[in-house]
C-alpha cells in the first residue's frame, strides 16, 4: 500500500491559483469553499517589497487531529495516507474544524451553488436564468457539473464539513490529483513516500523540506521545497 | 436544419475518437530535446498512469478535445473535457511546442463564461427607438431571419445610395478567419471603414522593435537561455503573452537569470523578481537612456554585434561626444550619432532624480545587464509604450537589446517563426464601381491626419486609431456614420473616455452587435446578434510565439450548444450575404463561394459548411501533406484537427544579422526607416517633421525624433488638484474584460497581488492614504479631468507613493448579473476607462493607458 | 394570570426555537455569525453553559445522596428535576448547532473512542436516561445511592471532558487542556449551586409561602459555598489571564489577549466573579434573600458570558489559510437567529421546570 504526499516546489510555483480554479472544477465545490487555497504576504516596506505566495490543502496528516476528534469517524485515514471524509456520518458538529490547526475544513453552512439555484432571468426570452443553464447544458447542479464516479457524493449536502481529499476518487484510477495535473508550472509533484526512489523521496532527500506547524507533531504529508523568492542581492558584510 | 446537426455530430464524433492518437503524438513530442524534454517529464507520471490504466480521460464518459484559449492574447492551444456535449474542464494542450501543455489561472473561468446564463441565446432588436446610457433599449427576443432581413435592407438601403463609405465594421476579439467580416465584407459592400481594436491594445508595443530592427510585432523571449531579464511594465506571470509558457519555466529561469522587473506596482512577476524598480509613471525611457549610457561608458556593448572603436579604446565618456568614424559598426547603424544626440549626459545619477530609483540600483541593474550579455532581454511590454510619449519609450527600452547584442539571439529577443497560413481569395473581383469608389473614402478614425501619424510599419495612417473613431463618429468628420456592425468589442467599456462612445453609438441610426453578453457597446445596439465562443463553439484559428516556436491553434465547435448562436466571423457573414444575394446584390455570397473545401474542391452550401472551407482552405498548408512547407507535418484534416495544433521548426538564431528590414538593413540606433516614414508624412502634409512632432505631442526636434530617446512625459491633470498619478493594471484572472460575470472570478481575484475579493479596490501606499486618512475598506472616488469612479481603498505596501494603482476589469453596467451590480443601471466597482482620458501615442494610433493622468481620492 | 403570562413567553421562547429550527434547515447556517472561522459561536457556548450547570447540579445532588449529608435532602428533589431541565435546555442548544442532528446516530454506529467527543455523547445518552430513573425513584419510592453515584461519576466525566475536547486541541492553546479540566467542573459546581439558589428563591418569593427555617439556613451556607467558589475561580481567572494573556508570547495566546478586552470578558470578571465575591463576603447582603437571588444570578450571567468568551478566544484568530484575506482577529455580533437558539434553550428549560414546579411537589424530601 503507497504512502502518498506531495511535495510543491515554490520556487517552481508562481502564485497563479491554477490548482485551486482547477479543484473547483474537479471537485464542484462551491463558492467560498477552498480546498486548494494559498497564505500569502506582501513583506517589507517600499521601495523594499515582495510578495509571498504559499499554496495550501490539507496536509493529509499521519497524526491527524481531525481524524483523532470526530465522533462518528466521519473523518478517517485511509490505508493509503490519505485523510477521507464521509459526509453520509458527518454530523456537523465541526469539531475538526476546531482541531485542525491549517485551517482547510470547510462546512457547508448551506446547500452548495446557490448561484446556479436562482430562476431569475435578466433579459426575457433573450437570456436564460442560472437554473434554466443547468437544465439546457444537462448538468447537474452546474452547468460545468464534474461527474466524479466515486463513492462519495459528487456534491456534498448542506450541514457537513468537506475537504480535499488529494483527489482519492482520481488516485484510486492511477491518475494525479487534478491540482497537479493543472499545475502549469509543475509546481506540484505527487508520489508514494514508501516508494524509496519516487520523485517526491529524490527532492525529499535533495532539499530541506519544511511542512506547515511541524511542532504540532500532526505529521504532514504536503512538504515544502525552496523559496517563492529565488531573488539574489548584492554582496555586503551590512554596515557597522 | 436536420442535416446540420447530423452533420456537427459527425464532426463531434470524429473528435471524440482521438484518444489513442493524442498520446502517441505527445510522445513525439517528448522525444525532442534539451530543456523541452526536460519540462515534459514533469506530466509524464500522469501518462504513464493514464497507460497503465488504459483509461483515456478521468473516466471513460468524456474526451479531451482539442481547443484554443483568447482569454489573453497569449492564445494558447488547450484540451477541454467534454462529457455528452457538455464542456467540464480545460488543460493545456500538450502537442503545442509553444505552452507545452501549460494551462493557466485564466483559461479555467473560459467554462464559466460558456455557461454564463446571461449569455444572449438568440437574436434581439431594441424596442426603445430612443439611445442613450439611461434609455433602457428594451430588448426583445426575434428570429435570425428577421435580424437578417434588417441588416440587409439597411445594407442595400447605403448601396441604393451610393453611400456605403457610411457602413462601419468594428471588430473585437478575433480569429485569423477574421477577414471575412472585417475585411472582405467591408471592402465588398463598399466602405473603407473596418476599424479594428488593436490601438487599444499595444500597438505602441511594436513601434520600437520595429524602427530598431523592421519587425512590427510582439517579440518572443528566449529566457531559458537568458542570463538577465529586464522586463518594462510586463508581467508575464499574470497578464499577457505567453503567460502559460513562461509559467512553465520561470522557476528554471529564476535558476538561471537576473530578472529585474520596471512598474510602479509590484506585480506578480515582480513578487518572484530579483530587482524591482519601482519608477515613476512615464518615466522609462530616462531609465534605458541611463542603462544605455552606463553600458556604453563602461566597454559593457556586445562587440560582436554592434562592433567596436577602431582603436579599441572606449571614448564613451560622459558629456563628450565622439566623433563618428572612430567607431566601426558591425550589424547596428548610428550608435554615436545616439550616444552624441541623447546619450551622453544620461547618466545613473540623472536619471535616479528623474525616475525616483536609486542611482546605485540603476547601475548594478545597468551593469549585470551589460554582463550578461548577449544573453540579455530588454522586455519591453505595454506599460512604458502605451503612453502619450511611448513610442519613444518603446524604442529606447527595446533599443537596449541591440546594445547588448540579444536581438535574433540566442537568450534574447526573437520574432515569430515562419508560418505558412494561406490568405483568402482576394475581393477585388467582386468589388463593383458603388464598392471601388465607396472604398476610396477617408476612414472615420481619421488615421494619417497630421496630428494622427499612425506609422504601421512605415506608412503614414498604416495603423488603426481606435479610439479616436468615436470623435470621428460624433463630428461626423469626415463623415457621417448609417449602419455599423460590431463583433466581439466593447468599446464603450474597453477605450478610454468610453462615455464619447456612448454618445457615438447612440448617434449611429443603425447599429448591430455581435456578442456573448449584452454589453455596454449592445446597450446601444438595434439588433444583438448571439455569438459562438471563441473556445467551444466556433471554427477559426490563431497564430502564436513562445518557446523559439510557433504554433497555429486551432478553434472547433466541440460542445453543444444551448443557445441559437452563430460564428461572427464566418457564419454571420455567409447569413448576410445570402440575404443580400436575395435582395439582388450577390457578390459577396459569389465570392464566399469560392472559398472552396481543400479536400472535395467542393463549393460551401450553406454557414456551416462556409465556416469550415474556410478555416481548411486558411490552414491547408498546414495540414496537406502536398502542401507541406514545414513545422510539424500531419497526414491529413482529419489528423490536424484531431491534434488541434501545428507547431513550426525551431527559431533560427541570428539569421537576420545585417538583413533586417531595415532601411538600413541594420539595427538602427538613428533610425533612417523612421526618418523616412515621419518625413513621408509630413510631406504628405506639406509640412516639416518638427511639425509633425509637435502635431503628435512630442518635445523631439530635428534629428532627435529620427533616435530612441528620453520623453518628458505627458500626464492631464494639475498636480496640486490632482495629486496622485493613475496606474492601471490587468488582472490574472481577466479575459479581457470579459469574466466579470463569472463567480470564479470574484471569488479568486486576491490572486492578484493586492486584490481583495469580491471587491474591487485602488491601492495606495500606507503614507498616502494616512494623509488622507483613508483606510482600508473605505469607500472612495477616484476622479481626473475626463471622469470619476467609485471603488475600495486598499492600503498597501506593493504601490509607489504618490501613486494609485487600481486593476481593469470590473465596473461593467451592464453585462450580466454579476458583473453590474444593477443590470442596465449600476456598475460593480468602478472603470479604469471613466478616469483614463482619450490621449494617443499618435505615431503609433495607440490609445494611451499607463501615465497618462493624474486623480484626486476623495472619501466616496 | 401571572402564570398564563409566564407560559405564553416561554412559548413564544419555544415557537422561536422552532422557527429557527425550520429556518436554519431550509435556508442554512448562514442565518448563524456565518464565517468559515467562526464556526462555534453563541448556541454552542450556550450549549457549554447548560451542560456545566446541568453537572455543577449533579454535584449538588451529590451532596446528600452520595456524600450522606442528609440536611441537603431538602432540595435533592429540585436539584435533580432542575438537571434534568437544564440537561434538555442543553440538547435543544446542541442540536440547533449540529449541521446534521439526524446523523447523531453514527455516534452508535461508526464509534470512536479516541474522540472526547463521543465520550461526551455516550455520557450524555447514559446521563439522560439515568436521571429519569433516578428522579422516577426521587419521586415515586426513595433516593437510590447506585443511581446518585453513577450521576456523580457522569457528572465528573462531562465536565472534565470538556476539558480534553477543547485541551486536545493543540492548534488552538488558548483552549487550555488542565486549566479547564479543572476550571470547567469548579464552575460548574458555582453555577449548580447558583441555579438551585436561584430558583428555590425565586419560587419561594413567588409562591409567597414562608420558607422553612432550616432551608433559610441551608441557602445560607449554600450561597457560603458559591461566594468561596467564586472567590476561588476569581483568583485562578485571574492567574488565566496573567498566564496566557500577560506572560505568554506563544502568538496562538493573542487571540486570548484579544478577548481580554471583551465585553464577554468583563461580564465574567466583574458581574460574575468580582460581585457575587464581594456581596457573599457582606453578612447582611448573604442573609437576605434578594442578596443571593441577586448574586446568584450574576453568577449565572457571568459563567453565560464566559462560556462565550472561553469559545470565541478559541476560534476568532483564523488558523492557516483561513487567515487568507481575513484581519487577525475576526470580530463576532451574534445574529437575531443565534439569540433565538439561547433563548429557546432558555424557554424548554424554564417550561419543564415550571411544570414540575406544578406536577412533581419538588419542595419535598425525598425518603432515603
Amino acid at each position: 500500500m503507497p504512502r502518498y504526499a506531495m511535495v510543491i516546489d515554490r520556487q517552481r510555483c508562481v502564485g497563479c491559483g491554477s490548482c485551486s480554479i482547477a479543484c473547483r472544477a474537479e471537485n464542484n465545490l462551491s463558492e467560498g469553499v477552498y480546498w486548494s487555497h494559498k497564505i500569502t504576504e506582501t513583506s517589507g516596506v517600499f521601495p523594499n517589497v515582495r510578495f509571498h505566495y504559499l499554496p495550501t490543502l490539507c496536509n493529509h496528516c499521519t497524526n491527524a487531529p481531525c481524524v483523532r476528534g470526530c465522533p462518528t469517524r466521519a473523518m478517517h485515514k485511509l490505508e493509503n495516507g490519505i485523510t477521507m471524509h464521509d459526509p453520509k456520518k458527518c454530523i456537523g458538529c465541526r469539531y475538526c474544524m476546531i482541531n485542525c490547526p491549517y485551517g482547510v475544513i470547510y462546512f457547508n453552512w448551506k446547500d452548495g451553488h446557490q448561484f446556479w439555484k436562482d430562476e431569475h432571468v435578466l433579459i426575457e426570452g433573450a437570456t436564460s436564468s442560472p437554473a434554466e443553464e443547468v437544465r439546457a447544458a444537462g448538468g447537474k447542479t452546474t452547468p460545468y457539473y464534474n461527474p466524479k464516479n466515486s463513492k462519495a457524493p459528487d456534491i456534498r449536502p448542506k450541514g457537513v464539513v468537506e475537504k480535499c481529499t488529494f483527489c482519492e476518487h482520481r488516485v484510486r484510477k492511477g491518475l494525479l490529483p487534478n491540482c497537479v495535473e493543472a499545475c502549469p508550472a509543475d509546481a506540484r509533484m505527487f508520489g508514494d513516500l514508501d516508494d524509496p526512489q519516487s520523485t517526491l523521496n529524490q527532492l525529499l532527500g535533495k532539499f530541506k523540506p519544511f511542512r506547515l506547524k511541524e511542532a504540532l507533531g500532526t505529521d504532514p504529508a504536503v512538504f515544502y521545497i525552496r523559496d517563492f523568492s529565488a531573488a539574489n542581492y548584492p554582496r555586503t558584510k551590512g554596515a557597522a | 436544419m436536420e442535416k446540420i446537426e447530423t452533420q456537427k455530430k459527425t464532426l463531434t464524433e470524429n473528435l471524440f475518437e482521438n484518444a489513442n492518437l493524442s498520446r502517441r503524438s505527445f510522445l513525439k513530442v517528448s522525444a525532442g530535446t534539451g530543456v523541452t524534454a526536460a519540462l515534459i517529464t514533469g506530466i509524464q507520471p500522469e501518462l504513464k498512469a493514464l497507460a497503465a490504466t488504459g483509461a483515456s480521460g478521468t473516466n471513460g464518459k468524456g474526451q479531451w478535445l482539442p481547443a484554443t484559449c483568447q482569454g489573453c492574447t497569449s492564445w494558447c492551444s488547450k484540451q477541454v473535457y467534454v462529457i455528452d456535449g457538455r464542456a467540464v474542464k480545460v488543460r493545456g494542450n500538450p502537442h503545442s511546442k509553444v505552452n507545452l501543455g501549460a494551462g493557466c489561472v485564466r483559461s479555467h473561468l473560459a467554462i464559466q463564461q460558456l455557461y454564463d446564463p446571461d449569455r444572449i441565446k438568440v437574436p434581439m432588436k431594441r424596442t426603445n427607438p430612443k439611445k442613450g446610457r439611461n434609455q433602457d433599449p428594451k430588448f426583445v427576443p426575434i428570429t435570425w431571419d428577421e435580424a437578417l432581413d434588417t441588416i440587409a435592407d439597411k445594407i442595400m438601403e447605403l448601396r441604393d445610395n451610393n453611400e456605403t463609405h457610411k457602413y462601419m465594421l468594428m471588430r473585437g476579439r478575433y480569429s485569423y478567419l477574421r477577414d471575412v467580416l472585417y475585411d472582405r465584407m467591408t471592402k465588398i459592400i463598399g466602405s473603407p471603414n473596418n476599424i479594428s481594436h488593436s490601438a487599444l491594445c499595444a500597438e505602441a508595443e511594436k513601434f520600437g522593435p520595429y524602427y530598431t530592427e523592421g519587425y512590427w510585432g510582439y517579440r518572443q523571449y528566449d529566457v531559458l537561455k537568458a542570463h538577465y531579464i529586464l522586463l518594462w511594465g510586463a508581467d508575464p506571470l499574470a497578464a499577457n503573452r505567453q503567460v502559460s509558457y513562461y509559467t512553465k519555466v520561470w522557476g528554471d529561469v529564476a535558476d538561471q537569470a537576473t530578472i529585474a522587473i520596471i512598474e510602479p506596482r509590484l506585480s506578480a512577476s515582480a513578487g518572484k523578481a530579483d530587482e524591482w524598480l519601482p519608477i515613476i509613471p512615464g518615466q522609462d525611457g530616462a531609465l534605458a537612456a541611463a542603462i544605455a549610457h552606463i553600458l556604453l561608458v563602461e566597454g559593457l556593448w556586445y562587440k560582436p554585434f554592434l562592433g567596436d572603436f577602431v582603436d579599441g579604446v572606449n571614448r564613451f565618456v560622459p558629456g563628450e561626444t565622439v566623433a563618428e568614424e572612430a567607431f566601426e559598426e558591425n550589424y547596428t547603424h548610428g550608435v554615436v550619432k545616439w550616444w552624441n544626440l541623447e546619450l551622453k549626459d544620461k547618466t545613473a545619477e540623472w536619471a535616479a532624480d528623474v525616475t525616483g530609483l536609486t542611482a546605485d540600483q540603476i547601475r548594478r541593474v545597468a551593469e549585470g545587464f551589460g554582463n550578461a550579455a548577449p544573453h540579455a532581454i530588454s522586455w519591453v511590454g505595454g506599460g512604458p509604450c502605451m503612453q502619450v510619449r511611448g513610442g519613444y519609450a518603446s524604442m529606447i527600452c527595446h533599443a537596449l537589446n541591440g546594445l547588448v547584442g540579444s536581438v535574433d539571439n540566442v537568450g534574447g529577443t526573437l520574432k515569430a517563426n515562419k508560418e505558412y497560413t494561406k490568405k483568402f481569395p482576394k475581393p477585388d473581383d467582386f468589388m463593383d464601381e458603388i464598392a471601388k469608389k465607396g472604398k476610396k473614402h477617408e476612414k472615420i478614425d481619421q488615421r494619417g491626419r497630421l496630428e494622427f501619424p499612425s506609422l504601421k510599419k512605415g506608412k503614414s495612417g498604416g495603423g488603426v486609431v481606435t479610439n479616436n473613431a468615436a470623435d470621428g463618429i460624433l463630428n461626423e468628420d469626415p463623415y457621417e456614420i448609417k449602419v455599423a456592425i460590431g463583433y466581439m468589442n466593447n468599446f464603450a467599456f474597453s477605450a478610454p473616455q468610453p462615455e464619447r462612445w456612448e454618445r457615438a453609438l447612440s448617434k449611429i441610426p443603425f447599429l448591430v452587435h455581435i456578442t456573448t453578453n449584452a454589453s455596454e457597446f449592445s446597450w446601444f445596439s438595434d439588433i444583438v446578434l448571439p455569438d459562438t465562443h471563441h473556445m467551444f463553439e466556433k471554427w477559426g484559428y490563431v497564430k502564436s510565439i513562445g518557446n523559439g516556436y510557433r504554433h497555429v491553434t486551432l478553434m472547433q465547435p466541440i460542445v453543444k450548444n444551448i443557445g441559437d448562436y452563430k460564428i461572427d466571423e464566418t457564419e454571420i457573414p455567409w447569413l448576410i450575404a445570402e440575404k443580400l444575394a436575395e435582395r439582388g446584390f450577390d457578390n459577396l455570397l459569389r465570392h464566399f463561394k469560392t472559398y472552396k473545401d481543400p479536400e472535395t474542391g467542393m463549393e460551401p452550401a450553406n454557414e456551416k459548411e462556409f465556416a469550415l472551407y474556410a478555416l481548411k482552405y486558411a490552414t491547408q498548408n498546414l495540414w496537406d501533406p502536398a502542401h507541406y512547407k514545414g513545422g510539424d507535418k500531419f497526414s491529413g484534416w482529419e489528423e490536424f484537427s484531431k491534434v488541434g495544433v501545428w507547431n513550426s521548426d525551431p527559431y533560427p538564431y541570428r539569421k537576420r544579422w545585417g538583413k533586417m528590414k531595415t532601411k538600413t538593413g541594420m539595427f538602427e540606433f538613428y533610425s533612417e526607416t523612421l526618418k523616412a516614414a515621419l518625413e513621408k508624412h509630413a510631406e504628405k502634409h506639406n509640412t516639416t517633421v518638427d511639425a509633425v512632432m509637435e502635431a503628435a505631442n512630442y518635445l523631439a526636434r530635428g534629428e532627435k525624433a529620427f533616435i530612441p530617446h528620453y520623453e518628458e512625459p505627458f500626464i492631464l491633470g494639475d498636480e496640486k488638484e490632482y495629486p496622485f498619478v493613475h496606474v492601471d493594471h490587468k488582472s490574472r484572472l481577466n479575459r479581457e474584460g470579459r469574466s466579470a460575470n463569472c463567480t470564479w472570478y470574484y471569488d479568486f481575484k486576491d490572486l492578484d497581488p493586492g486584490e481583495d475579493l469580491w471587491d474591487d479596490v485602488a491601492k495606495i501606499n500606507p503614507v498616502d492614504a494616512r494623509k488622507l486618512g483613508i483606510q482600508s475598506g473605505d469607500r472612495i472616488r477616484l476622479s481626473s479631468v475626463t471622469g470619476s469612479l467609485v471603488c475600495t481603498a486598499k492600503l498597501w505596501e506593493g504601490v509607489r507613493p504618490g501613486t494609485v494603482a487600481k486593476c481593469y476589469g470590473q465596473g461593467h453596467w451592464v453585462y450580466g448579473r454579476l458583473a453590474s451590480k444593477t443590470f442596465g443601471k449600476e456598475p460593480r466597482g468602478g472603470n479604469n476607462n471613466d478616469i483614463i482620458p482619450a490621449q494617443y501615442e499618435a505615431l503609433s494610433g495607440s490609445s494611451a493607458y499607463y501615465g497618462v493622468t493624474r486623480i484626486k481620492i476623495e472619501k466616496a | 394570570m401571572k402564570s398564563k403570562i409566564w407560559y405564553g413567553l416561554l412559548a413564544i421562547g419555544i415557537l422561536l426555537g422552532l422557527w429557527n429550527a425550520y429556518k436554519v434547515y431550509s435556508v442554512g447556517f448562514t442565518l448563524y455569525a456565518k464565517t468559515d472561522v467562526l464556526v462555534w459561536t453563541l448556541p454552542l457556548s450556550t450549549y457549554i453553559f447548560f451542560s456545566l450547570t446541568s453537572a455543577g447540579l449533579a454535584f449538588v445532588s451529590s451532596i446528600p445522596v452520595v456524600f450522606g449529608i442528609r440536611r441537603y435532602d431538602i432540595i435533592e428533589k429540585r436539584t435533580v428535576y432542575l438537571e434534568i431541565s437544564v440537561l434538555l435546555g442543553s440538547f435543544v442548544c446542541l442540536i440547533l448547532h449540529l449541521g446534521s442532528p439526524l446523523q447523531v446516530i453514527y455516534i452508535f454506529l461508526s464509534p470512536n473512542p479516541s474522540s472526547p467527543l463521543w465520550w461526551l455523547a455516550m455520557l450524555y445518552h447514559v446521563y439522560f436516561v439515568v436521571l429519569l430513573l433516578a428522579f422516577w425513584r426521587i419521586h415515586t419510592k426513595t433516593v437510590s445511592k447506585a443511581l446518585g453515584v453513577i450521576i456523580f461519576l457522569i457528572a465528573i466525566g462531562t465536565s472534565t471532558t470538556l476539558g480534553w475536547l477543547l485541551g486536545m486541541t493543540d492548534a488552538r492553546p488558548t483552549l487550555n487542556a488542565s486549566f479547564f479540566s479543572v476550571y470547567f467542573p469548579l464552575t460548574a459546581f458555582g453555577s449548580g449551586i447558583a441555579a438551585i439558589i436561584l430558583f428555590s428563591l425565586v419560587q419561594g418569593q413567588l409562591s409567597d409561602k414562608a420558607s422553612a427555617e432550616t432551608a433559610t439556613e441551608l441557602y445560607d451556607e449554600l450561597a457560603r459555598i458559591m461566594g468561596l467558589i467564586a472567590g476561588v475561580v476569581l483568583i485562578l481567572f485571574i492567574w488565566r489571564t496573567i498566564i496566557g494573556g500577560i506572560s505568554s508570547t506563544a502568538e496562538e495566546f493573542r487571540a486570548f489577549k484579544h478577548m481580554i478586552g471583551s465585553i464577554s470578558y468583563h461580564i465574567e470578571l466583574w458581574l460574575g466573579l468580582v460581585l457575587p465575591t464581594v456581596l457573599m463576603l457582606l453578612p447582611a447582603v448573604r442573609k437576605s434573600a434578594w442578596g443571593k437571588i441577586a448574586a446568584s444570578f450574576l453568577f449565572l450571567v457571568g459563567m453565560f458570558a464566559g462560556r462565550l468568551e472561553f469559545v470565541l478566544s478559541g476560534v476568532i484568530r483564523p488558523l492557516g489559510q483561513m487567515a487568507e484575506g481575513r484581519p487577525e482577529f475576526v470580530s463576532y455580533m451574534p445574529t437575531v437567529y443565534e439569540f433565538f437558539v439561547a433563548i429557546a434553550g432558555f424557554s424548554v428549560m424554564l417550561l419543564i421546570y415550571t411544570v414540575g414546579t406544578k406536577f412533581f411537589k419538588l419542595e419535598t424530601a425525598p425518603k432515603h
